[in-house]
């Protein structure tokens, strides 16, 4: 733990029934980082959030941010904004009291800033919550994670709905405002690749346990593809551990875990190409190799 | 790093309270609007049916006697409990993503209730002065001034504050089950309450204390009876806020 640590979870745990939503969670979370939350459908990324918030209570485990149990303490709610995906509002709600109101909660509130969102997003501020389309509800959502500069955000697949040019204004938005004023931002997604370049940091969880936490950069690095002639990449590959096989005739690509520089030296030597591994692919790979160790 | 670092963020529990009560009146139509029309409406029906007794059986002594007993003020209570439930249910769970604690949430919802009560039973105090000023809406009827609520202003005010504060209190309990457990724990809750009621009736019966019991009522109403009801609503605000403390927000 360092003086940055603002979120430290030991053994974190949420049961539902049988059902062990979060297992046994360890983890910490610095301030200032961008970090992703990334998981599949249940794998247990918004009860998570859930927890973090204090919207739930651990069935076992320790977990404090910024040096507390978030439940019921305001003074650590107060630093924390959580857009979910299900976020709901008062029936009579329109889009612009959703605005009205949050600046009472958050002590950051930029109102030029919502403002200027609001335009970006094209957000019709009189009409019902209701009424409109799940893209602007979640635009709604994105406006009020942005312009509340909580210190903690987290953004629960904020981006529903929303088209690419809208999902990319997000990420746009969110960087440039990051960079002006740094706090920590919690974002869960499945769009892996498209916030890759965002992340600082990546967490994965699978069936409540958080299999992977380690910095982006760390990650990418940790795994390689090689493509070239089958003979030749086979050769080279040899016992090493592959993440991923794939081939068109005479042509192969192979991805595998850590490379050394001399060793990627050599590949590129006996007339391998190297390439980048995607974020989404480790996941992916990740997540699957997970799966069959509990099969 | 560059510009404005975060200021931190430290606010007093007077304010944060403050907030979830305001989150009730940021769109005012349903907990302030809505409840005056409902109460218009209770009137011009009333006076409506009046004038229907009134042109088809001019000068019954009945009649007049019956504008006494108008049961219809009951319905602005009901109403109350109902509107105290629905906010509950509808605020809670932004006011959670908000980062509102529940503690909050709940002392800020029991403001609005507290004003809500106020401003009601003002409200009633002055049509009710209003009836007595036009003769009863120049029918001799009792809309606002019924016998329940007792003779006098000085019994009449904290009867009818006492009432809006047992009808919102026990729309804040039933508010809190329902964020709780849902439509079933709201019927659970439900009879759960019945029983009880049903159980201090068999008490009464088998001690033989019926027509005790009855003079007692008759003794004590309705100011004594009033004021008895805090006890009933201290209890039903107490479990709410107890059983809001373990809820969590539902989709």
């Amino acid at each position: 733990m360092t003086d940055d640590t603002i979120v430290q979870a030991a053994g974190l745990t949420r049961r539902f029934g049988d059902v062990l939503a979060v297992d046994d969670a360890s983890f910490e979370l610095q301030a200032d980082r961008i970090y992703g939350l990334l998981g599949r459908n249940g794998a247990g990324k918004t009860t998570l959030m859930h927890l973090l918030t204090g919207q739930d209570f651990p069935s076992a485990g320790a977990l404090e941010v910024f040096g507390h149990a978030p439940a019921e303490n305001a003074h650590v709610l107060q630093q924390l904004c959580f857009i979910k995906e299900s976020q709901r509002y008062p029936d009579d709600f329109r889009v612009k009291h959703v605005l009205r109101s949050a600046p009472w909660f958050f002590e950051n509130w930029d109102a030029d800033f919502a403002e200027q969102l609001v335009d970006d997003f094209q957000l019709p501020l009189n009409r019902r919550i209701k009424k409109v389309s799940r893209g602007q509800l979640s635009a709604v959502g994105v406006i009020v994670g942005l312009a509340s500069r909580a210190p903690l955000t987290f953004f629960d697949e904020p981006y529903l709905g929303l088209d690419a040019v809208a999902r990319q204004t997000f990420y746009d938005r969110l960087l440039a405002d990051y960079a002006e004023h740094p706090r920590t931002v919690v974002l869960s997604t499945h769009l892996i690749d498209e916030v890759a370049d965002l992340l600082e940091h990546v967490l994965v969880i699978d069936r409540g346990r958080i299999i992977l936490d380690e910095g982006a950069d760390e990650l990418r690095e940790s795994a390689t593809t090689l493509v070239g002639a089958r003979a030749t990449v086979d050769a080279f590959v040899g016992a090493r551990d592959v993440l991923h096989r794939d081939g068109i005739g005479g042509l192969t690509s192979v991805t595998v875990t850590g490379l050394t520089a001399p060793e990627r030296r050599e590949a590129t030597a006996s007339g391998i190409e190297l390439a980048p591994v995607s974020l989404q692919q480790l996941v992916v790979h990740l997540t699957r190799s997970s799966e069959k160790e509990f099969a | 790093m560059t510009a404005v670092a975060l200021a931190p963020v430290r606010r007093r529990g007077a304010s944060r309270i403050r907030s979830v009560a305001r989150l009730y009146f940021t769109n005012p139509m349903t907990i302030a609007v809505t409840p005056f029309i409902v109460l218009a409406t209770i009137f011009l029906l009333n006076i409506a049916v009046w004038g229907i007794i009134v042109v088809a059986a001019p000068g019954d002594p009945d009649a007049a006697d019956g504008f006494s007993y108008s049961g219809a003020s009951a319905w602005i209570f009901f109403y109350m409990a109902v509107v105290a439930i629905q906010a509950m249910n509808n605020t809670f769970r932004l006011a959670l993503g908000f980062g509102a604690t529940r503690r909050d949430f709940y002392l800020g919802s029991t403001l609005v209730f507290l004003l809500m009560s106020v401003i009601f039973t003002a409200a009633i105090t002055i049509l009710g002065l209003l009836e007595n000023a036009t003769n009863g809406w120049g029918l001799g009827g009792h809309i606002f001034t019924p016998v329940y609520f007792g003779s006098g202003w000085a019994v009449r005010i904290p009867v009818i504050l006492c009432l809006f504060l047992f009808f919102t209190f026990t729309g804040s309990a039933f508010g809190a089950v329902f964020v709780r457990w849902g439509r079933n724990g709201l019927l659970i809750f439900g009879g759960i309450l019945l029983t009880i009621v049903v159980l201090i009736g068999l008490v009464i019966a088998l001690l033989d204390a019926g027509a005790q019991f009855g003079a007692w009522l008759g003794a004590n109403a309705p100011f004594g009876l009033a004021l008895w009801s805090l006890v009933p609503s201290a209890v039903f605000w107490i479990a709410g806020f107890l059983i809001l403390r373990g809820a969590t927000p539902k989709n």
